[in-house]
């Protein structure tokens, strides 16, 4: 199945917090029909109890994700920040990250998740890729990178 | 050193939440805990690792500790594996 779909890939997203990635990213998820209105809520709430920033060489990665009740289709979306947001790294209660891309995952239950999040820890362990991808200049080169791996 | 057998029996298998929650226990104990899985040899303590491996549901590993606190580490863990993750 296509997970990646080039309009839900961004560069140059402004956002200060977390909370505002959600809303700006969530609800432009939510406007195109591949998640529920209580998606954005429930992406705040599942950050806040499980964390998702991941600590990496050339930028930090988050990957937030919900509970597939909330999905109605399965999907990836990535933005790449214009300046580094602070995220709760995961598996902790207070250690930070910078993080500079993410990857929100609207995925099924199941097997799923823990093929993609194979698949990501591939991606944010490959420096030289993770530079690659922080230096494209313009989202449809970022889709053209991800395509494949996603 | 203590070696224990173990099956990962919650739905989902370690995704994001489960992995949390054993990075989270393992890191309480100064004990080395790690996972063998296939060929993998996983650290409990690194979210990273642990994610890398795709552990399904149904995957049996063995569990290492080995240090000071290896038994109270090893009845945390396999309480958290007991209860399923909480799933």
């Amino acid at each position: 199945m296509m997970l990646l779909h080039k309009e839900n890939v961004f560069i140059d997203v402004e956002v200060n917090n977390p909370d505002e990635l959600f809303e700006k990213i969530g609800r432009h998820m939510v406007n195109g029909g591949f998640a529920k209105d209580s998606f954005i809520q429930a992406l705040k709430d599942r950050e806040r109890a499980y964390p998702t920033g991941l600590p990496s060489g050339a930028s930090g990665i988050a990957l937030p994700h919900v509970d597939a009740c909330h999905v109605l289709v399965p999907s990836v979306a990535v933005a790449r920040l214009k300046k580094p947001v602070q995220f709760i790294m995961m598996g902790s209660d207070d250690t930070f990250v910078n993080v500079g891309v993410v990857f929100m995952l609207l995925l099924e239950s199941g097997h799923s998740q823990v093929e993609m999040l194979k698949k990501l820890m591939g991606i944010i362990q490959d420096s030289e890729f993770l530079e690659r991808l922080m230096n494209c200049a313009a989202s449809d080169e970022l889709f053209e990178m991800l395509k494949d791996l996603i | 050193m203590t070696t224990t057998t173990i099956t990962i029996n919650n739905p989902s298998g370690l995704h994001a939440r489960p992995a949390s929650d054993l990075v989270k226990t393992a890191s309480k104990f100064t004990s080395s805990i790690f996972l063998k899985f296939g060929d993998d040899e996983i650290n409990c303590k690194s979210i990273i690792n642990i994610l890398s491996a795709a552990i399904v549901s149904g995957s049996v590993c063995e569990l290492r500790i080995d240090g000071d606190d290896e038994q109270k580490a090893l009845d945390a863990i396999l309480a958290l594996v007991e209860s399923n993750f909480g799933e």
